[in-house]
């Protein structure tokens, strides 16, 4: 369907209500939904119920579509198609398989491992992080390994769904990605950084972790994060471009 | 003495959880930092993207200097040089090599204690 | 999500705990609820603690293998070692091993659906073979 298509169904039910435009739209983006249910296949969830959360987001970005943005729907539409999905695993993860006290535990190990690095000038055990916290380390490994749940942990290009397309910095960490790609020299930049720039910075890269998640995993705000990134990045490119000096 | 764990799970992409949960507990047991655990998963989990099938094994094996994590068989994108960029980032030292029935693997190590 | 893990550990107690991990990573992908993942874990103690404990002489370095089936609705766990057996072969469960072993088997009779023990898999050892359904 091309876009002037679109458009003019768009148009018919943004402003005038007409619920069959709609219709055809989710019918003509369905595919799409497929491709990104199918990424989160295979971790325990019927793919056929990712499609059906992923088409309820679709509707979401649809109706919360602007006419005016100038962006295509079938870009508008993925953050929001991945956040439903991601938000079905996490609620099944945490509701239905994993219990309350392990979505506790695992915030209160978020927090504790933040203390317990800036504490010790490193990151802490498993036995370290169970002592602190009062459980034994069966525990504390479910808790911290049940909030991986969350991104499909490959090695595509990083995927971001919670922030809209101009976020500042956006630029900088496309320059660092790129930076990534150098071989070992990537080590040497990544060596340059402190334990939980590099951590945030992999976290970012090689997880595809949205910033939002990462503030969640670190127990710190999504701005915080943001200005960590930046100040990594530009680390990492400094000591990339001394390395290249030297070479 | 170096004690050596293996697990083998179906080459498929939902089994990888299973490999991170043992993995966790090996290195919760070799009191290593838990974001030396987050990256040896992260490095075994991408390798076990390429595996051959139907099965993948990975053996971890713990001496004194190092944790050395093998896993194979490989396919033919074991060779990726971009997957191996990144591997390079989080191992000390990323091999590949070949088994005894010409199978490839992949040997990983990861350095213990003092700097990465 | 049907298929088989198999984990091998050394006949060490430390190791423990990796095979209470794979039985409820694998119990989670299956499906199964809390309550039964925590009897595959109680079981699966038992039969590796068993093992450790028994199979092999002091100074042997032996291993512990658990297998771990996932088919709709049923997980099968089958513990196995290469040391000192139950019994001779096919000779019913004797006192090779301590009476303490008859415990820990007597507990996952209790827990599980299903239980079968005998040989290992090359007629040596021991496999302490289990399921429950969810």
């Amino acid at each position: 369907m091309p876009s002037s298509e679109q458009r003019v169904l768009l148009v018919a039910y943004l402003e005038n209500g007409d619920v069959h435009a709609r219709d055809r739209l989710v019918e003509e983006l369905m595919p799409l939904v497929r491709s990104l249910a199918n990424r989160y296949a295979g971790r325990g969830e019927p793919t056929e119920d990712l499609v059906q959360v992923g088409a309820i987001g679709l509707v979401k970005a649809i109706d919360r579509f602007e006419l005016e943005k100038g962006v295509e729907l079938s870009t508008y539409a993925v953050p929001t198609i991945v956040g439903e999905i991601r938000r079905h695993f996490r609620d099944r993860t945490w509701g239905v398989h994993v219990p309350r006290r392990l979505k506790e535990l695992s915030m209160r190990l978020s927090r504790t491992r933040d203390e317990l690095s800036a504490e010790l000038g490193r990151s802490p055990t498993v036995a370290e992080l169970a002592e602190a916290v009062g459980v034994d380390e069966e525990e504390a490994i479910d808790a911290l390994e049940a909030s991986k749940a969350y991104a499909p942990r490959s090695l595509d290009q990083p995927y971001d769904d919670d922030e809209p397309a101009r976020v500042p910095g956006l630029a900088d960490e496309e320059r660092g990605y790129a930076a990534l790609e150098r071989g070992s020299v990537v080590r040497q930049g990544l060596d340059a950084l402190d334990e939980r720039e590099r951590r945030i910075v992999v976290l970012r890269f090689l997880r595809g972790m949205s910033q939002s998640e990462i503030a969640a995993e670190v127990g710190i705000s999504q701005m915080h994060v943001s200005r960590l990134l930046r100040k990594s990045l530009e680390t990492m490119r400094g000591r990339l471009d001394e390395t290249e000096v030297t070479a | 003495m170096t004690d050596v764990v293996s697990i083998t799970v179906p080459a498929a992409p939902g089994w990888s959880g299973v490999v991170e949960l043992v993995l966790a507990g090996l290195g919760a047991r070799l009191d290593l930092p838990y974001d030396r655990i987050d990256e040896l998963q992260l490095a075994t989990t991408a390798v076990l993207e390429d595996a051959l099938g139907p099965d993948v094994q990975v053996d971890a094996a713990a001496g004194a200097d190092s944790v050395d994590i093998r896993v194979g068989p490989l396919g033919a994108a074991a060779g990726d040089p971009a997957r191996r960029r990144v591997l390079d980032a989080l191992a000390d030292s990323v091999a590949v090599e070949r088994g005894d029935d010409g199978d490839t693997w992949a040997v990983l190590r990861f350095v213990r204690s003092g700097t990465r | 999500m049907n298929g088989r893990v198999v984990l091998e550990v050394p006949a060490k107690p430390e190791y423990l705990l990796l095979a209470r991990l794979a039985a409820t990573s694998v119990g989670r992908s299956a499906g199964a609820s809390e309550e039964t993942i925590a009897d595959l874990k109680l079981a699966v103690t038992e039969a590796v603690a068993n093992a450790v404990k028994h199979a092999y002489p002091p100074d042997v370095p032996g291993r512990v293998t658990v297998e771990l089936t996932a088919s709709a609705g049923r997980l099968e766990i089958a513990v196995s070692d290469r040391g000192r057996g139950l019994g001779d072969g096919d000779a019913p469960p004797s006192t090779d091993r301590p009476a303490e072993s008859g415990m820990g088997l007597s507990i996952i009779r209790a827990i599980a659906d299903e239980i079968d023990v005998g040989a290992g898999p090359d007629g040596r050892g021991t496999r302490v073979r289990f399921a429950c359904a969810f």
